[in-house]
Parts: structure tokens; C-alpha cells; sequence
């Protein structure tokens, strides 16, 4: 055990059992699981990505590259998980990854002896010929050989969701500048959200010894937090990591809600996706210590010095027994002091010639080698360190931990999200933000204030810009008694003279020899070294791997730093589930679905459904004994064509317009004329785009001089009303009329048939339906039952129809009145397939045929546009292109064989012509039986086609079956002369 | 005693979409139906009815229960001055109450529901995990109607239900 027997911000009285590998072990409430690993003597925590190595804890927060484990069993599974940031709890279940057959003895660790081919751009280089196997060969064995976790494969059985807040003051990261700021402008009453992505606020303050006015760090951390917790206008959200900025002063941050706990309550969300505006933002997201790269800097044992002072101070936990502190920054120093402190032996090797805390620690009985550095390690876990002296003698001394210090990187990623670079600072040797997005400022040692009382002021002054940049008193400031020691370092970062493997990034396996052949290939671009390499590209984005990479290209291309650049981080900062991001829209409710008012009794009356965008509409409605699909929409259309058929166009897009200038808006609107169309009546219209081609079809019915309605298709019901908006907002906001929609407001069924009047008549025995009183295109209010209600003569079928239109409370009641009203005529409900297999055969053109391509002319339209008035698309309508007579028009198609089936997407070609696109003459756009004619028939766009009928042509449909004859017809089936309809 | 739902639905209520024309002056809306219409994102209670601004010159008019039709009454009342439809069928309505009413609604509306930004009398025409909303705060405990399209209700249905269960 290598618990200390005091100490650390755990209680001892909650003793956690949890397993590791099967292992049985335990921790104290307060451990993540990292730290009850180290406090348990596990220093081998994975194998690394590419060669296999074994690695151990590298860090004690969200930086942490190596210890990534596997989360929970079966569905739970979750891969990937820092062990460092996986609070501890009695029951978890860890595992480690990337290793086969076991983490002690993985085979794939013979790729190490094989690293000279793993160098820089190994995939590129060794998997480029034949490409043919890539997809087959190489991917699935680079896949299974370079690795993290595997997914359980099986469906996430935990829900996730979204949530938003708005607040003045957006305080990112709760360590003394974070607590600073949270504090100022809490108590000036603003409206602050604090994110920690720790369970614990403190950040720094819970790692180190330092004081804050006179008391622990880690107790003022608490004061702090809880005042925060008392004041109402501040959210303190703990387990929240901030993963990005966006335009707009917005952010994005994940909560883990029920990560830390052992079961998730029911309906409970595992996590939650919060959008956050905040008017100012404060990052204070502290920094991170950089490692050094030397020869065997990733053995199990090595760690990053601040991380050893964690385990230590905060969680109780001695990494090392024997240690070695491998430091060119002063805090390495305190981390010596604290080891000390713990009971450890110490030897301290640092690069620099003075420090002037050595005095202090050597009194306290630690070994110095000043200008010294270390070249290689041995062991897994280490045990063996050599140093190199500073007068060129070497020493190899046993150790079980290695602690290093580079130095210390602000944690500013986020602030390049938006684009903006950080800027090399020479005298602390850090990138920091040098523009930031708008409305956020850093603090604290993100803002390269590294010494804890500079931090706290800093911290406390950014809130106080916040709050006087809202327009408030600025507040005044407290005082903060803490140490102002500036944590000094020497920008050193490599070991020229190393001895194996120096990692450059510990996640993705990229070494200092990599980054050096690299550049030698001439990748000489921080941008094109990043990608050759994947230095950086790893699921940490490089957290502590950047710097030393930018000092290794500064070395090789014998640039400085500032101009060999730095790259820039993107979203997510920290990674996110995909999960919290699909939130409550998974499966069934990826979207939201639209059902008709009468979706309910469509059920029960046997309708399958089908979508259409958003919508579920009756597709067909099986009988008993009907298992073909087929067999079912033939009857339906029999039944309709021989008697009458109910059918639901409530999901067609219904607009209301009134007003002095309503028609003249709709003949703007549309390409034929609608002035002289009386009240009472119903046309058919088609609109254009503003480039010319056909954008929707539908009826205009006029109730009044100044009121009319119209309907849309299904698809473009949003999109005409848009258009209507625009034309009324923008091009012609003189005009006086009034739009609205109202196609969630009628409930319409279309009733076709040669019955549908004697149907309807029994329905509304009041109203005259005869041919006389109420001929094709009539249309008229009438009161059903009370309610105001509609009635059009219009037909799609090509049957005598009607379309009545009931208010949508009343569907249910409507449909079950034209089914009791009509058992005796065996009418029938016919979904929107025999709907489609009636268009067909009448030739209207639907939505494969309104394909956003076709001009009114090809649509056989042409005669319906009106010469005599401007409407919209009119002027490009005319375009060469578009007016071409031998563009493809509509046409019909029978097959030759009566039992051929035609196929919508074939290609129509003349008889014998080379099966090549310069002889495509047009396509297939929708194909049916029809049982009318006992034959399969098709709609198609063809060259010249109307000019065609009964020349025979060859459809080509190569991927599902061989070229079919057919001959070019009138396109209208099914009573061409329009009788029935008028009948 | 049971505690209070969050969310109920409504039914039986009229609800109608009144525009106003192009030349007409919102003020003779207001004499012609002896009720000021809010200007802007507002909503007002005048006798049963409740007025609804949801875009500019635009008013959706909410009453409780419809022995007169609403419509009728206000197309009557409005002549010459406003288009009204019947939208009584159009939406589904729900009240939601309590404190945690604002937490659930804001798991789902990305605009800032705290009292500071939207408060009683306050109305807004936006969007609530993809489903288009309308909605207004009718009460300081907060209370809140909101309407969606009715064909959306039951994905509406289901998103709360899941929030619910996530409270």
C-alpha cells in the first residue's frame, strides 16, 4: 500500500471497493480512480497506441494521456476513460485496453522491435500500393493493431440530454483565478456560472501545500465554494467540462451528471450537453505542466511532477518510495519538498546551475545534481534512471518513480477555437492568448500568471472588468494574502543525448526521432508536421505533448519557437460522447414525426405508414388474407376507380391569404391567371422559382374578392409559405394581403369514386351536390354537424371526386362518418401509394417530376402560362435553355411485354443505340401497375417526347436487370378526355 | 395531497391567428375589439381572452372553452382590418407550473427564460428540441402555456415526458 497513513482530501471512513483487470481493490470516497491505483501500487495501467508499450499514470487530471481505461460491462461499456478523471465509486468495474493477451504480457509489443518501420508517415509510406486493399486488408489490421477501447457494439441503454443556460459572467474552471472571479462577481450580483471539470473546486490549490489567506489552500478552495453555493445568482456546475467556443459568445460544456455513481436513477440523464450565452467569459483554466522528452520518459513510474504533488497532498497516495525529480522549473522543486515531506528519498537533477530553493532541500536531505539531465531509464515499471552530470560524468541510480517538469503550458485552447493564434511569450516560455474571442479574457496562470497570488488578483480583476463592462459599479477589490513566489523555469525540453525511445506524445506514440525524420522529409510546417506525425492529433489534442514538439521542429529547422508557430485546437476540447450530443434524439425520436389528425383511427383501421419528411401517412391498409403489398393497392384503386375511395390529404400545405391585393399577389405568384377566377371556384396552379423552373403545384380556390386559399404539396408546404412570406415581406411589402397557414388547422380527405356523390350526399344531405349546383372546381363553405367546414370539386385520381376539409379536432369524426355512411357502397380507404398509382395513371406530375429541374413546358404546362402578366421566374423562364423545344418532356411509356415491369430510373434509349450516356435521351421518373389496364406503366422525361407518341424506345436499367422495350404514349392513361371527373 | 403536475395539457379551448392589414393601425384593432393588442413579444389578458403577440402585427387570440366561435367574432369584430383564421385545431396547448417548470423548459428552449430576460406577460415564438413553439409565461410561480402544431404533440408528448423523468 502506498497510502500514507494522514492526509489528503479523502475520507478514510468510506472505504470504495472497486476492480481493476479482475483485480479486487480498494479506495477511499474523494480518489478518482487513478489515485486509488496509485494508492494501491498499480503502476502498469495500458499499452500505448502504436508499439504497445506498457504505460502507467502520467497525470492526475483531464490532460492524461497513457492511463485510459474501459468503463462498466456488456452495454455500459465505455471505452476510453482517463483514469485520472473517473471519480471513484464502491463497485466499478476497470479495465485496461489495447493489449492481447494481457497488460502484462501483450504480443503486439513485439511491434517496438519493429519501430524502425513505424516511423513518421508509416501508413503512408508502407500502405499505399495496391489501393485495392485498403479497405479489405489494411485499414481492419492497422485498426486491430493500433488501437484504443472497443465499443460493446451493443445500443447505450443511458439517456442523455441538453440543457441552457444564459448568464453575465462565464467563469471557466474553478482554481484560485476561477474561485477568484466567481467570488467578485458573484457579490456584485450578477448572474455567474462557475464550470469545474473536477468534482472538487480548487483546481492548483487542491495539489500544493501553498496557503491562501493563512489558511490550506484546499480549505479556502471550500470557503469558497460554498459561499458560491449560497449565493442564487450563481451556478456552480461541478463534473463540467467546457469542450468549445462558438460564434455568438456561446459555449459548449458537459456535465457529468451520474458518472460518479454506481447505479443512474431511472429517467436519470448519464449526461448532460449544456449550450451556454454568456455575455463576459472569464478562462481560468489554469495550466499545464509539460513533460520533458528524454530517453524512456513513458515507463509505468514516470509522471509529471505536479501530478506526484496531487497524489500526495490531495488524495493521500505515494506514487514512489525512491524518487527522482526531473525539474527546470521551480515547482518541480516543491513537488522534491513534498516527496520529502511524504517520506520518500529524493534526488533532484535539474538542468539549470542555480535554483536557489536547493539550499532548503538539501537540508531536508535531498540529493542535488544541478546542470544535469537524465538520458535514459530502465524497467516497467522503472527502476533505473542515468543521469548525466554536469561535468560529463554519468551515474545510474535505482528509483521506483520519476517525476519531471518541463515547465508550464497555459490551458488555452479554448481560446483558439474561433481561429484566433496564441502568441509565443519569451519570458515565460509559454504560448499565450494573444487575441481572444470577443467578450473573454484570461486569468490566472491561463493568463501566465503562475504565482498563486498573482493568479488570485488576476482572477479577481478579470471579474471585476466583467462586471464595470456590464455596466455595473466596478466592485472593489479584495486582498489576498498568498505566496507571490513566481514559479521561474528554463525553456528546456528535449535531451539530445537520449538513450530509446523519447516520447514526443505519449497517446499517439510519436517519438523526438519521428518529429526529426519528419522534418528532414521536409514537413517543416507546423501544420504538415502535426498531420505527418499525428503528434498532437491523439484524443488529448496534444495537452502534453504540444510544446515539446514545437521545440523539437524550433531545433531541427534551427528556428525559435514563435517562428515555427503553433497550430490551433478546435471542439471538442475535452471528448464528448456522441450520445450527449444526439440527447433525447435517438432511434424512433432522432426526429420529431408529424401525425395526421386521424393517424389514431387510420391504425385501427389497418394502415400501414409511410414517411414522408416529417409526416407518417397511410401508406396502404392490409385486409385479412392480403400479404402482398401489391395485391392491396390494386384493390384499393379498383375499388376507388369502381366505387368510391376515402383517402387523407390533410398533410398537403394549406395557406389562407386575404386582402385588397390578394389576387394580385397570387398572379405574381403563379404562372397562369387567376384574375377572372370566381368566387366559388377552383383552379390549378403551378409557381415558379425565381430561376424559371417549376417549384409546386396545387389548387387556388376563391371565397371572396379579397380572400383566397391555396394548397401546396406535402414536401413543400414550408417552402411555399416561405416564399409567400418573402414575396410579401421583401419584393412587394406595398402589397395589402394577409398570409397565414393553416394546414394544421383542416383535416381533408379527398373522396373519389363514381359513388363519392352519393357517398357525400348522405354525409351533407343539406347541401345540393349535383353536377349543376356543384360542377368540377366548385368550391363552397358549408357547416357540417355545426362546424365550419369545406367542400371542393377537385380530383387527383381523375375520378369524380371530392376534397372536404374539416377542422383537425373533427378528422376522426368526418372519417367515420363517410365509413358508416358509405358500408353499403363498400367504400374503401386508399393510402398514398393506389393515391400514386392513380397520378400515374392520370399522368400528374408529382414530386418525381417537380424534381427542381423541369420548366412548366417540359411538365406539359406550357399552354398554362400566361403571357399577358409578370409573375415570379417569368423573365429566366425564357433562357435559352429552359425554352429549348427538344428539352425532355413528360411522357408516357408502355411496355411492349404486357408482363414486363417498368422501373422508375431507367434510362430511355433508342432501339440498338450503344448503352453510353451521349445517347441517354431521358429517364424514367415514376413507374406503376396499373391494375386499371393490367400493365405496368411509367411517367418519363424524354428528348422531344412529345413529339414521339407510339415511337418504341429501350429502357436501360442495368443494375437490376436487362434493357425492357416500350413506346412512347400520352402520358394520361386513364380517361385522357376527362370524363369521369366531370361526370 | 398530490403534488402538483408540471405539465398538463389543455383542451377545450378556441384559439384564432389574427393579422393585422397592411394599412390598418394596430390601435383600431384595439378599439374595434375594446382590447389593447401587446405590441411586440407580449401577452395580455383581457376578460376570457388572452392576446398573444407572435410576430409583428400578428396576434394569436386564446379563449377558454367555445360556446361563441371565437373566429366568427372577431372576423366580425375586425372587418376590413385584420385577416382571422380558426387555429382552435391547429395546436396543442400545454400548461406547465412550479419552479421546476422553467428548468424543464429551458433543458430544451435556447432562449433565457430567467426572470430577468422573460417574465409574466412575456411571449416567444421558438423552437424546443426541433419542434417549433409558441410560448408565454401567464403567472410568477412561473407558469407557462405553450403551444406546438398539433401534428407535432406527440413528439412534443414524448420530449417532456423523458425531461420529466430527468427532474
Amino acid at each position: 500500500m502506498s497510502r500514507l497513513p494522514t492526509g489528503g482530501l479523502i475520507d478514510r471512513s468510506q472505504r470504495l471497493d472497486f476492480t481493476f483487470d479482475g483485480k479486487r481493490l480498494s479506495g477511499f470516497a474523494g480518489d478518482t480512480l487513478a489515485s486509488a491505483l496509485v494508492a494501491s501500487d498499480v503502476k502498469l495501467v495500458g499499452r500505448s497506441f502504436k508499439y504497445h508499450r506498457p504505460r502507467g499514470i502520467l497525470t492526475a487530471g483531464s490532460e492524461e494521456p497513457n492511463a485510459l481505461v474501459t468503463l462498466h460491462g456488456g452495454a455500459r461499456s465505455d471505452p476510453n476513460c482517463r483514469a485520472t478523471m473517473v471519480e471513484l465509486f464502491g463497485g466499478l468495474e476497470a479495465k485496461s485496453q489495447n493489449n492481447w493477451p494481457s497488460l502484462k504480457f501483450d504480443a503486439l509489443a513485439v511491434n517496438q522491435t519493429l519501430s524502425p518501420i513505424f516511423v513518421a508517415g508509416f501508413y503512408y509510406k508502407t500502405f499505399m500500393w495496391p489501393a485495392a486493399l485498403w479497405e479489405k486488408l489494411y485499414e481492419p489490421l492497422i485498426r486491430r493493431a493500433a488501437g484504443l477501447g472497443a465499443l460493446s457494439m451493443l445500443p447505450d441503454p443511458d439517456s442523455y440530454e441538453h440543457a441552457h443556460d444564459f448568464c453575465d459572467v462565464l467563469v471557466i474552471g474553478a482554481g484560485p483565478a476561477g474561485l477568484a472571479a466567481a467570488l467578485t462577481a458573484g457579490r456584485a450580483g450578477l448572474r455567474v456560472t462557475v464550470l469545474e471539470e473536477d468534482f472538487l473546486p480548487g483546481g492548483y490549490l487542491l495539489g500544493s501545500r501553498q496557503s491562501v489567506n493563512g489558511m490550506a489552500g484546499s480549505a479556502w478552495a471550500a470557503q469558497a465554494h460554498a459561499e458560491l453555493q449560497v449565493l442564487d445568482n450563481v451556478r456552480t456546475l461541478t463534473r463540467t467540462s467546457a469542450f468549445g467556443i462558438y460564434d455568438g459568445c456561446q459555449y459548449g460544456a458537459l456535465e457529468r451528471v451520474s458518472d460518479h455513481l454506481p447505479e443512474i436513477a431511472p429517467g436519470r440523464p448519464r449526461q448532460r450537453l449544456w449550450k451556454i450565452v454568456a455575455k463576459q467569459a472569464i478562462l481560468a483554466t489554469g495550466a499545464i505542466e509539460r513533460p520533458i522528452a528524454f530517453g524512456g520518459n513513458d515507463r509505468p513510474g514516470v509522471m509529471t511532477a505536479a501530478a506526484v504533488s496531487k497524489y500526495i497532498n490531495r488524495f493521500g497516495a505515494l506514487p514512489g518510495r525512491k524518487a527522482l525529480v526531473f525539474t527546470a522549473c521551480d515547482s518541480g522543486w516543491d513537488t522534491a519538498s513534498d516527496l520529502l515531506e511524504a517520506g520518500a528519498s529524493v534526488t533532484v537533477v535539474d538542468p539549470r546551475e542555480e535554483v536557489h530553493k536547493g539550499a532548503e532541500l538539501q537540508h531536508k536531505g535531498a540529493e542535488l545534481h544541478l546542470g544535469a539531465q537524465i538520458v535514459g531509464t530502465k524497467g516497467a515499471p522503472i527502476r533505473k534512471a542515468e543521469i548525466l552530470l554536469a561535468d560529463g560524468g554519468r551515474r545510474t541510480i535505482d528509483i521506483d518513480l520519476l517525476a519531471m517538469s518541463g515547465g508550464w503550458n497555459p490551458a488555452i485552447g479554448l481560446a483558439s477555437n474561433l481561429g484566433h493564434r496564441p502568441q509565443w511569450n519569451e519570458g515565460l516560455n509559454c504560448f499565450l492568448v494573444d487575441q481572444a474571442p470577443p467578450e473573454l479574457t484570461t486569468a490566472g496562470a491561463a493568463n501566465g500568471s503562475f504565482a498563486l497570488g498573482e493568479a488570485l488578483r488576476s482572477g479577481a480583476q478579470a471579474a471585476a472588468d466583467a462586471v464595470e463592462a456590464l455596466g455595473r459599479p466596478r466592485p472593489s477589490m479584495q486582498k489576498f494574502t498568498a505566496d507571490d513566489d513566481a514559479c521561474e523555469g528554463a525553456p528546456f525540453w528535449f535531451v539530445p543525448e537520449s538513450k530509446g525511445k523519447a516520447f514526443v506524445d505519449f497517446q499517439n506514440d510519436v517519438t523526438d526521432k519521428d518529429m526529426a525524420l519528419a522534418v528532414q522529409e521536409g514537413f517543416t510546417s507546423v501544420e504538415h508536421l502535426k498531420r505527418y506525425t499525428t503528434w498532437g492529433m491523439a484524443t488529448d489534442q496534444g495537452k502534453t505533448s504540444q510544446m515539446t514538439g514545437h521545440a523539437l521542429l524550433a531545433a531541427a529547422t534551427g528556428k525559435s519557437i514563435a517562428e515555427a508557430g503553433t497550430v490551433l485546437s478546435r471542439p471538442p476540447y475535452q471528448p464528448v460522447a456522441l450520445a450527449a450530443f444526439a440527447g433525447h434524439h435517438r432511434g424512433k425520436n432522432f426526429r420529431p414525426e408529424r401525425l395526421t389528425p386521424a393517424h389514431d383511427l387510420h391504425k385501427v383501421m389497418g394502415a400501414e405508414f409511410v414517411d414522408t419528411g416529417l409526416w407518417k401517412r397511410p401508406r396502404w391498409y392490409a385486409r385479412e388474407g392480403e400479404s402482398d403489398w401489391l395485391q392491396i393497392v390494386n384493390r384499393e384503386v379498383a375499388m376507388t376507380r369502381g366505387g368510391v375511395g376515402v383517402c387523407d390529404v390533410s398533410t398537403l400545405g394549406k395557406i389562407e391569404l386575404q386582402g385588397p391585393d390578394a389576387a394580385t399577389l397570387i398572379e405574381r405568384l403563379y404562372v397562369n391567371s387567376f384574375a377572372r377566377l370566381p368566387v366559388g371556384k377552383t383552379r390549378y396552379g403551378v409557381m415558379l422559382r425565381e430561376d424559371g423552373l417549376v417549384m409546386d403545384d396545387g389548387t387556388v380556390t376563391r371565397f371572396g374578392q379579397q380572400r383566397f386559399y391555396i394548397t401546396t404539396t406535402t414536401a413543400n408546404a414550408a417552402r411555399v409559405m416561405q416564399h409567400i412570406d418573402f414575396a410579401t415581406q421583401v419584393l412587394w411589402p406595398d402589397l395589402d394581403v394577409q398570409a397565414i397557414s393553416v394546414t394544421e388547422q383542416w383535416a381533408a380527405f379527398a373522396v373519389a369514386g363514381p359513388h363519392s356523390r352519393k357517398l357525400l350526399q348522405r354525409v351533407l344531405p343539406d347541401f345540393d351536390l349535383s353536377n349543376e349546383a356543384f360542377p368540377f372546381m366548385a368550391a363552397a363553405p358549408i357547416t357540417w354537424k355545426g362546424t365550419r367546414s369545406r367542400l371542393f370539386r377537385v380530383s387527383f385520381s381523375g375520378e369524380l371526386a371530392y376534397e372536404i376539409a374539416v377542422p383537425a379536432n373533427r378528422a376522426e369524426e368526418m372519417l367515420e362518418e363517410l365509413f358508416t355512411a358509405g358500408r353499403d357502397l363498400d367504400v374503401v380507404p386508399y393510402g398514398s401509394e393506389a393515391l400514386g398509382v392513380m397520378r400515374v395513371e392520370k399522368g400528374h406530375a408529382a414530386g418525381p417530376e417537380l424534381n427542381g429541374q423541369t420548366t412548366a413546358e417540359d411538365l406539359g404546362m406550357g399552354r398554362m402560362v400566361s403571357g399577358a402578366k409578370d409573375f415570379v421566374g417569368r423573365e429566366l423562364a425564357q433562357r435559352p435553355g429552359l425554352a429549348d423545344p427538344a428539352r425532355p418532356a413528360l411522357v408516357g411509356l408502355k411496355p411492349i411485354d404486357q408482363d414486363a415491369r417498368l422501373r422508375a430510373g431507367a434510362h430511355v434509349l433508342s432501339p440498338g443505340a450503344q448503352p453510353v450516356a451521349e445517347n441517354d435521351q431521358g429517364h424514367v421518373t415514376s413507374a406503376a401497375f396499373s391494375p386499371t389496364l393490367g400493365h405496368s406503366i411509367a411517367l418519363a422525361l424524354v428528348a422531344n417526347g412529345r413529339s414521339r407518341f407510339g415511337e418504341q424506345v429501350e429502357l436501360h436499367d442495368p443494375i437490376r436487370g436487362a434493357p425492357l422495350k416500350a413506346v412512347i404514349c400520352n402520358p394520361v392513361f386513364v380517361d385522357p378526355q376527362g370524363e369521369r371527373l366531370r361526370g | 395531497m398530490a403534488e402538483t403536475r408540471i405539465i398538463e395539457p389543455c383542451s377545450e379551448f378556441d384559439l384564432a391567428s389574427v393579422i393585422a392589414g397592411r394599412n390598418a393601425d394596430p390601435s383600431r384593432l384595439s378599439a374595434a375589439l375594446g382590447a389593447a393588442l401587446p405590441s411586440g413579444p407580449r401577452s395580455l389578458v383581457y376578460g376570457q381572452d388572452r392576446m398573444i403577440g407572435v410576430a409583428p402585427d400578428r396576434w394569436l387570440v386564446l379563449r377558454k372553452n367555445g360556446a361563441v366561435d371565437l373566429a366568427g367574432e372577431l372576423e366580425e369584430k375586425l372587418a376590413g382590418l385584420a385577416l382571422v383564421v380558426d387555429q382552435s385545431s391547429a395546436y396543442s396547448l400545454w400548461r406547465l407550473r412550479g419552479e421546476k417548470a422553467r428548468e424543464l423548459l429551458q433543458r430544451g428552449i435556447s432562449i433565457d427564460l430567467h426572470p430577468a430576460s422573460f417574465s409574466v406577460g412575456s411571449a416567444a415564438v421558438t423552437q424546443l428540441a426541433h419542434i417549433g413553439v409558441m410560448l408565454c409565461q401567464t403567472g410568477d410561480q412561473p407558469s407557462y402555456l405553450v403551444a406546438c402544431y398539433r401534428s407535432f404533440a406527440g413528439s412534443f408528448a414524448h420530449w417532456m415526458e423523458e425531461q420529466l423523468a430527468a427532474l
